[in-house]
């Protein structure tokens, strides 16, 4: 199963994958590429990965996120490449018997992600310049520790 | 000889996606390949502080000993997702 694509990612498929007839809840997250950022205007993003530890970070994330909240279905994509504004750039399907455990697992998911994810953003903005975010020193799992 | 790849920002940093680091001898750890590759590239003094190392599909300290089978991957802060990392 894979959790990396350079296509526009796909919610019909991910929510289709994850049908249970058990859940009475499904979340869906979205994350979506704005046309500003600290200020300045954005006219799109590049996202650059590192393959080899993405993909396996996220299929962990996938199995840590139905383990510690209970939930029944989790299922996590990102995009590569370039995006323009508008386009969905990570998908977060959860679904759980309730809500309430729906809600805070893709909310951990996404939060978790941000941390843990070898993902960059280029920022191309509407003055013709570019520039890498910056962002957070990435965490290994389980122990939460900083690396270095 | 080791390969050592770069990602993110690194690469306009280092000007490239990798370099071949002559004269790395098993045994040693990361924080002496970021010693010799610090003389190598000064430029990326600024970034060492905050980046990550990884082999594989694995994080690793710095304090491991490096395998020379394998690239030395320097990963900088990320930022995956949407928005800033203190926006979602």
């Amino acid at each position: 199963m894979s959790h990396m694509t350079e296509q526009p990612l796909d919610l019909d498929a991910l929510i289709r994958e994850t049908e249970n007839e058990t859940c009475g809840a499904m979340v869906v997250f979205s994350g979506i590429v704005r046309n500003h950022h600290d200020g300045r205007g954005v006219t799109g993003m590049d996202y650059s990965a590192y393959g080899p530890m993405a993909d396996r970070v996220l299929e962990e994330l996938e199995a840590e996120t139905i383990e510690r909240f209970g939930v029944q279905e989790c299922r996590i994509m990102h995009r590569t490449g370039r995006l323009e504004v508008g386009e969905s750039s990570v998908l977060v399907v959860v679904r759980s018997h309730h809500r309430g455990d729906a809600f805070e697992a893709a909310r951990y998911a996404i939060d978790t992600l941000k941390v843990r994810l070898p993902v960059w953003k280029e920022d191309f903005y509407t003055d013709g310049s570019a520039a890498y975010q910056d962002g957070v020193a990435l965490q290994a799992r389980d122990t939460g520790e900083r690396e270095p | 000889m080791l390969d050592v790849e770069f990602y993110g920002v690194l690469r306009q940093v280092a000007g490239g996606r990798s370099v071949q680091l002559e004269g790395v001898e098993g045994g040693e750890t990361v924080d002496q390949v970021l010693a010799r590759l610090r003389q190598e590239l000064p430029a990326l003094e600024p970034h060492l502080s905050r980046l990550a190392c990884a082999q594989g599909d694995r994080l690793i300290r710095r304090d491991q000993v490096i395998d020379l089978q394998q690239p030395l991957v320097l990963l900088p802060p990320v930022s995956g997702g949407s928005g800033g990392p203190d926006t979602v």
